[in-house]
C-alpha cells in the first residue's frame, strides 16, 4: 500500500499531521531518552582509563588499550565465532520447538488439558540457572549421575561428561531450549489465536487436511510474527548468556574449547582485576558487531517486504 | 475526537507527573569527586607535635587538634547488620562524641553483592567518609581510580597518633601502591597456614599411625577408598579445584612460598635467608610441579575425589559434616572451627587436626588482608582519621566493636580468654564491621578452641617469621593484558591439572605451558623480578 | 452477526466428526511429542518442590529427588522465621508489579500502535530510535550513576518500576501484530472522524487482546522476578522486594556461618541448598496458583480477535 507517495508534505506540515501520534509516543520517547540514550555517553569509557577525581569526561583518552587484552589473546576469534554459533542455534532450534509446540497446543482438544499442557512447558522459566546447574550436575555426574547410572542398568559403560566437551554443545542447546521454549510458546499461541478463524473452517469445508491447514493459513499468518522474533534475536547475536554458561559450565577447562563465549572467556580473565575500562570496551565490540549484523538482516528482510522489517 | 484527546492529555499528565515526583531531571548534580583530589588530604590545622591523646579529653581537642565542630561520619562495611548493631553503635558513639565530638553511621554492603556493588558505592556520589578496604575487596582498583585519600606521615602525625605508636612499621610498606598509602591496614600478624582435619574414627579402624607427612596422609586415602564400608563417599571431596590441599601438597612440602599480589597463583620461591629475584619461578614450570600432578593423578585414578570433581559445586565443608568426605582442608582457624562442630554433633568420629608438613618454614599473614580507606570525597577527613585511630586502639572502643556488649554478647571467664555469651548470636564476633579493624594488640583466645588448633597453633606462632617478601604486592599495570591472558590460560589447564583429571600429565602440563608462554609469561615473570629488585632495596 | 458466527463456530466444534486420517497423524506426532516436553519440564519442578521438604544432610549425602527422602522443614521454617519482613516483601512486590505492568503495558502498546501506522511516516526513524538502545549501552556504571546521582532513585520504590517500564521488545512485538489488522478498518475509522488515540483505545486495543495479555503476561513476570533492581537501590529493608529479600536471606545466612566457623564458633548450620528450593517456590507458587486464571484472556482474545467486522 503507497500511501507514502502521497507526503511530499514539508516537515512542518507532517508534524502537524501526526501531532497526535508523536504525543502518544512522547512518554516512551523521553523515559528511552533518560534510561538509555543518557547512559550512552558511557561508552567513551573503553577508550579512556577512567579515575574518580577526573570522572567520565575528563579521564585521559587511551586509544585503543582497553581492547588489547582480549584482542592478542588469540582465542578472540574463536570465542566470537561460538557466541554466533550457539545463538544461532538457539534461535534455530527453539523457534521450530516453538512453533510446533504452539500448533500442537492451538489443535488440542479439552480446555483443561490445553491449559494445563501449556502451563506445565512454560514451568522452567522460573526455576533459576543455579539450580538448573547444580540438577545437571546431578544429572550428569560420573559417580553419582542419573544419566550414567541408567546406562550402567543397560549395561552401557559410563560417559564423563564433565571431562569431554564433545557432548556439549548439545548438552547446551538443549537447556537452553528447556528452559526458554515456554515463553516463545506463549507469543506464537498467541500470533496462532490471532489467525482468522473462520478461515480455518471454511478449509475445513472445502475438505483441507490439518496438516494443508497448518501450512497454507497458520503459518502465513504468523510469518510477521516469526520474523519479528528473530530479528530481534538476531540484534543479540554476539552477546553471550553468562547466567547459562557460567552455572553450566563453571571454571571446567576441559569443556572450554567447544563452550567457552565471549562473555564467559572475559569474565575469566577479569575476574581477578576488574577494569571497568575494558569491561565496557567488551561490551562496545560486542555492540559493533550486533549492529553490523542486524542492520544486515534488517536490510535483507526490507527487499523481500516492508512490513516486516524492524526499521 | 475531543473525547479521546482529553483522555490522552490527562493520561500524559499523569505520568509526566510520575517522572517529576521521582526527582527526574532539572537537578545539578553535585560532583564532589571532583571537588577533592587525592593530593588533598592534609588539613589547613597546624600540626604540634603532641604525642599523647588518649587518657584526659575534653572532647575539644584529639591530639591538640580542634575537634569543637560536631561531625557525623559515615563508615560502609561489607558484610551484614547484626540484629543488635544499633544497641552497641549508641555505645561506641557515646565515647567517640566524648573524645572526638563524632557520631558514626553504619552502612553496609552485602557480601553477596560486593562484587558488584563495591565500585558503585563509591562511584554513587552519596557522602562517605570510611569504607572497608582490603586486598580481595578492591583495594588496588579503587586507590588507582582516586577514590582513597593518601595517608601520609603529616596525616599519621596529626590525625592519628595512636597508630603512629603502636602500628606495625612493616603495615604500611605492604600497603603502598607506587610508593603511596591508600589505606590503613589492619594491626594483627596471623600465621597463614593450612591443615589437615581427617576422621579419627576410621584412622583407628584401619590401623593407621598419626599422619606426619603426606605419604601417611595417602595411606589414609587409599584406606579408605578401599573400603566399601567406609561409610563415606570419598576421601577428599574435591570441589572445582584443589587450590586448598595445594598450598599443603605442593608449596609447604617443598618449602615455598608464593609471590603476593595479582600473580599469586603463578610464581613462587624456595624459602632461605637470601631470597633473591632470581629465585623467584614460573610455578606449572617446575619440577615440583611435575611430580605434584603426577602424585595428583595417582590420587584422582584411585578415586580419592569424584572424576567430575571440577563440576561439584558442594563445599567440601559441607561434605565432611555430613560425613560424604572423609577430610577437609583449610586454614587452621577454620578446620579447627568444623572440629569443634563435630565433636558436638558427631563426637564418634573422633576429628583430629594434622600437620601434615611439620618441617616447612611459617609465615606471617600481611597485613593488608583488611583495613579501612577515608574516602577522597570525604568532608570530613580528618575526623574519619581519628575515629579510625580511636576504634582501633581505644580498649573499649575495640571490644565493643569487635565482640558487643560485654555480659550480653559476650564474657572474659579470665584474661586473655573469651566466652560466648548467651546472646552472641545477636551480634556474632567477627562481624563485618570489625573486620578493618583487627588488631593483636587486643586480641583474646577463644575459650573451647578445638585443642589440636591450639597446639599447633602455638607451635607455628613460636617459629613464626616474617617473610622475605611479605610486604611486596605486585603492580600489574605494565602488563594487564598479559595478566589478563595469563588468567585465562590458567584457568584452563590449572584447576584440571591440580585435580590430576586429565589424560596425559606429561602433554597437558607442556601444552600449558606453551600457551602461557604465548600469553607473555616472560614478560610477566621479567616484571616480576624487577618490582622485587627495587622492593628488596628500598627496605635495605 | 458476530452471534451468528460464533455459534456456527461452536456448532462445528461439538459436532462429533470422525477423526480423519490426517487427524490421527498429526495427534499421533504431536500429542507424544509435547506430553514428553511437559514430563521433561514437569520433573525438575517436582524435583525443586520435593527437595525443599528435604533436610540438608539428606541433599548434600544423596543429591537431589522428587520424594523427600527424609522429610523436613527447616528450609521453610528459616525463610519465615520473621514473616513480617517476607510479607512486606510480597506488598512491595505486589504493588510494583501491578502499577508497573499496567503503565508499561499502556506505554508500550500506545508506541507499538504508532510505530505500525501505515501513513505515520516516521515510524522507521522512530522505531531505529527504538531498537538503536537494545544495541549500544553505555554499562552498569554510567546507568547506576545517572539514576542514583541524578534521578535520586536510590532507596525509592520508583527505582524498580521506571527503568524496566519501557521494553522495546515488547513495543516491537505489538507493532508486529497490530500490523496485521487491516488497515482499512484505521482508514474507515478515520473516515469517521475519529482522532489517532481514540482509534487506539476503542478500536485497535479490543482486537489485540492476545498480543496485549503476553506482554502484560512478561511484564509483570519481569517485575514480579526481579532482585536486581532491588540489590543496586534499595538499602532500607522495608523496600526489598520478594526475590532480593529471600535471596538476601540465603546469603546472610550462609555469611553468618561462615563468620562464626572463621573465629572458631560452633553455629547451627543452615539448610541452603533446601532453601535455595524453598525460595524458588515461594517465588513462584503464587504465580502457578494465578496463571489458570490469566489464561482466560488468551481465549478470550481468540474469540473477539476471530471476530471481523
Amino acid at each position: 500500500m503507497k500511501i507514502d507517495k502521497v507526503n511530499k508534505k514539508s516537515f512542518f506540515q507532517n508534524f502537524k499531521r501526526y501531532r497526535t501520534m508523536l504525543l502518544m509516543l512522547l512518554p516512551s520517547v523521553v523515559l528511552v531518552f533518560v534510561f538509555s540514550y543518557l547512559p550512552i555517553g558511557g561508552l567513551v569509557m573503553a577508550f579512556k582509563r577512567f579515575n574518580y577525581s577526573d570522572g567520565i569526561w575528563g579521564s585521559p583518552w587511551v586509544g585503543w588499550d582497553n581492547f588489547k587484552f582480549f584482542l592478542t589473546s588469540g582465542k578472540a576469534l574463536s570465542v566470537t565465532r561460538n557466541t554466533a554459533l550457539y545463538n544461532l542455534a538457539f534461535i534455530v532450534v527453539n523457534t521450530t520447538l516453538e512453533i510446533a509446540f504452539a500448533i500442537i497446543l492451538s489443535e488440542m482438544a479439552g480446555k483443561w488439558l490445553k491449559k494445563i499442557t501449556q502451563s506445565i512447558i512454560f514451568l522452567p522459566y522460573f526455576i533459576s540457572w543455579v539450580i538448573v546447574g547444580s540438577i545437571a550436575y546431578g544429572l550428569l555426574s560420573y559417580e553419582t549421575g542419573t544419566l550414567n547410572g541408567l546406562l550402567g542398568s543397560m549395561g552401557i559403560d559410563p560417559v564423563n561428561f564433565y571431562g569431554e566437551s564433545g557432548w556439549w554443545p548439545l548438552i547446551i542447546v538443549a537447556f537452553s531450549a528447556w528452559k526458554g521454549v515456554g515463553y516463545g510458546v506463549v507469543v506464537y499461541l498467541a500470533a496462532i489465536l490471532g489467525v482468522d478463524g473462520s478461515l480455518h473452517e471454511a478449509a475445513a469445508i472445502d475438505g483441507a487436511s490439518i496438516f494443508q491447514r497448518i501450512r497454507y493459513i497458520t503459518l502465513p499468518g504468523i510469518t510477521s510474527t516469526v520474523i519479528t522474533l528473530t530479528l530481534l534475536a538476531l540484534g543479540k547475536i554476539f552477546r553471550g548468556n553468562l547466567d547459562l554458561f557460567y552455572q553450566l559450565v563453571g571454571q571446567n577447562g576441559a569443556l572450554f574449547d567447544k563452550t567457552d563465549v565471549i562473555d564467559t572467556y572475559v569474565f575469566r580473565m577479569t575476574i581477578a582485576a576488574t577494569d571497568v575500562g575494558q569491561t565496557v570496551a567488551i561490551g562496545f565490540y560486542q555492540s559493533v558487531l550486533c549492529f553490523i549484523t542486524i542492520i544486515a538482516a534488517n536490510w535483507l528482510v526490507k527487499k523481500k517486504d516492508e512490513n516486516y522489517s524492524l526499521f | 475526537m475531543k473525547k479521546g484527546k482529553k483522555w490522552l492529555a490527562l493520561m500524559l499528565v499523569g505520568v509526566m507527573s510520575l517522572s517529576v515526583l521521582t526527582g527526574c531531571g532539572g537537578d545539578t548534580p553535585q560532583d564532589s569527586s571532583t571537588q577533592e583530589s587525592t593530593q588533598e588530604s592534609q588539613v589547613q590545622e597546624s600540626s604540634s607535635a603532641v604525642e599523647e591523646s588518649q587518657a584526659e579529653d575534653t572532647g575539644f581537642s584529639y591530639n591538640g587538634q580542634d575537634v569543637s565542630k560536631p561531625v557525623e561520619l559515615v563508615m560502609y562495611y561489607i558484610g551484614d547488620k547484626p540484629e543488635d548493631e544499633d544497641l552497641v553503635l549508641a555505645e561506641i558513639n557515646k565515647i567517640l562524641k566524648e573524645k572526638i565530638n563524632a557520631t558514626l553511621v553504619l552502612k553496609s554492603i552485602s557480601f553477596s553483592d560486593y562484587n558488584t556493588k563495591y565500585a558503585l558505592t563509591i562511584a554513587g556520589g552519596e557522602s562517605i567518609d570510611l569504607i572497608y578496604t582490603s586486598t580481595w575487596a578492591f583495594y588496588q582498583t579503587e586507590a588507582t581510580k582516586g577514590a582513597f585519600a593518601e595517608i601520609t606521615d603529616q596525616v599519621i602525625n596529626d590525625y592519628m597518633p595512636l597508630h603512629k605508636e603502636y602500628q606495625s612499621k612493616a603495615s604500611w610498606g605492604q600497603a603502598q601502591i607506587g610508593g603511596k598509602v591508600y589505606f590503613v591496614p589492619n594491626n594483627m600478624a596471623n600465621v597463614s597456614a593450612n591443615a589437615v582435619l581427617i576422621r579419627g574414627d576410621l584412622r583407628e579402624k584401619y590401623g593407621l599411625d598419626k599422619p606426619k607427612s603426606i605419604d601417611d596422609l595417602e595411606a589414609y586415602y587409599e584406606a579408605v577408598s578401599n573400603d566399601p564400608d567406609s561409610g563415606v563417599t570419598f576421601a577428599y571431596d574435591a570441589s572445582q579445584n584443589n587450590d586448598t590441599s595445594k598450598l599443603i601438597l605442593l608449596l609447604a612440602e617443598n618449602n615455598c612460598g608464593s609471590v603476593g599480589g595479582a600473580v599469586n597463583n603463578y610464581f613462587a620461591y624456595e624459602y632461605s635467608d637470601n631470597v633473591t629475584p632470581e629465585d623467584i619461578f614460573w610455578i606449572y614450570g617446575s619440577d615440583q610441579y611435575l611430580a605434584y600432578a603426577n602424585r595428583m593423578k595417582t590420587w584422582a585414578d584411585k578415586g580419592f575425589w569424584s572424576k567430575s570433581a571440577i563440576a561439584n559445586a558442594t563445599d567440601v565443608k559441607e561434605a565432611f559434616l555430613n560425613g560424604t568426605s572423609a577430610s577437609y582442608t583449610q586454614n587452621l582457624g577454620s578446620v579447627g572451627a568444623v572440629a569443634s562442630e563435630i565433636l558436638k554433633n558427631h563426637p564418634e568420629w573422633q576429628p583430629e587436626v594434622y600437620d601434615v608438613t611439620p618441617d616447612a618454614d611459617r609465615f606471617f599473614l600481611a597485613y593488608t588482608g583488611d583495613g579501612v580507606a577515608v574516602l577522597a570525597s570525604s568532608q570530613n577527613k580528618e575526623r574519619a582519621c581519628m575515629a579510625l585511630d580511636l576504634l582501633k586502639f581505644d580498649e573499649e572502643l575495640y571490644y565493643l566493636l569487635r565482640h558487643g556488649i560485654r555480659g550480653v554478647h559476650y564474657d572474659i571467664p579470665e584474661p586473655g580468654v573469651w566466652a560466648a555469651g548467651e546472646d552472641m548470636s545477636r551480634y556474632p564476633f567477627g562481624n563485618g564491621f570489625s573486620w578493618g579493624f583487627k588488631n593483636m594488640m587486643y586480641n583474646m583466645d577463644r575459650v573451647d578452641t578445638f585443642a589440636d588448633q591450639s597446639e599447633i597453633g602455638a607451635i607455628w606462632n613460636a617459629r613464626a617469621l616474617e617473610g622475605p617478601l611479605a610486604a611486596f604486592s605486585f603492580d600489574d599495570t605494565n602488563v594487564k593484558n598479559e595478566l589478563a591472558n595469563l588468567q585465562s590460560v590458567y584457568t584452563q589447564y590449572g584447576p584440571l591439572l591440580d585435580l590430576g583429571l586429565v589424560d596425559k600429565v606429561e602433554s597437558t602440563l607442556a601444552e600449558f605451558n606453551k600457551q602461557a608462554e604465548a600469553a607473555g609469561l616472560e614478560k610477566i615473570l621479567e616484571e616480576v623480578k624487577v618490582q622485587v629488585a627495587a622492593y628488596q632495596e628500598s627496605i635495605k | 452477526m458476530s452471534k451468528t458466527v460464533k455459534t456456527a463456530k461452536s456448532a462445528v466444534r461439538t459436532r462429533r466428526r470422525p477423526m480423519s486420517k490426517d487427524v490421527i497423524c498429526f495427534k499421533g506426532i504431536g500429542y507424544p511429542l509435547i506430553f514428553a516436553a511437559a514430563a521433561l519440564c514437569l520433573v525438575p519442578f517436582l524435583i525443586v518442590i520435593g527437595s525443599s521438604f528435604t533436610s540438608e544432610s539428606y541433599i548434600i549425602r544423596n543429591g537431589y529427588s522428587i520424594w523427600p527422602g527424609d522429610w523436613s522443614l527447616e528450609s521453610y521454617q528459616t525463610i519465615f522465621r520473621s514473616p513480617m519482613a517476607i510479607i512486606r516483601a510480597y506488598g512491595v512486590t505486589i504493588f510494583v508489579t501491578v502499577v508497573g505492568t499496567v503503565l508499561s503495558v499502556f506505554l508500550n502498546t500506545m508506541a507499538g500502535y504508532v510505530l505500525q501506522r501505515k501513513d505515520f511516516g516516521w515510524r522507521n526513524k522512530f522505531s531505529f530510535y527504538y531498537f538503536f538502545t537494545t544495541l549500544f549501552s553505555g554499562g552498569l556504571m554510567p546507568w547506576y550513576m545517572l539514576c542514583v546521582k541524578y534521578l535520586h532513585l536510590k532507596d525509592s520504590i520508583w527505582s524498580m518500576i521506571l527503568p524496566g517500564l519501557i521494553s522495546v521488545w515488547n513495543i516491537l512485538l505489538v507493532k508486529g501484530f497490530m500490523g496485521g489488522i487491516p488497515y482499512e478498518m484505521t482508514e474507515s475509522a478515520k473516515i469517521d472522524g475519529a482522532g489517532d488515540f481514540s482509534i487506539f483505545l476503542r478500536l485497535i486495543w479490543p482486537l489485540s487482546k492476545p498480543v496485549v495479555a503476553t506482554i502484560g503476561l512478561f511484564t509483570a513476570l519481569m517485575y514480579w522476578n526481579d532482585w536486581y533492581n532491588s540489590m543496586l537501590f534499595i538499602n532500607n529493608s522495608n523496600l526489598y522486594s520478594l526475590q532480593y529479600q529471600l535471596y538476601k536471606l540465603i546469603n546472610d545466612a550462609r555469611e553468618l556461618r561462615r563468620i562464626a566457623e572463621e573465629s572458631g564458633i560452633v553455629v547451627d548450620s543452615v539448610p541452603i541448598e533446601s532453601m535455595k528450593m524453598a525460595l524458588t517456590v515461594v517465588v513462584t507458587g503464587p504465580i502457578v496458583l494465578l496463571y489458570p486464571f490469566i489464561q482466560k484472556y488468551f481465549v478470550k482474545g481468540l474469540t473477539l480477535g476471530a471476530v471481523k467486522g
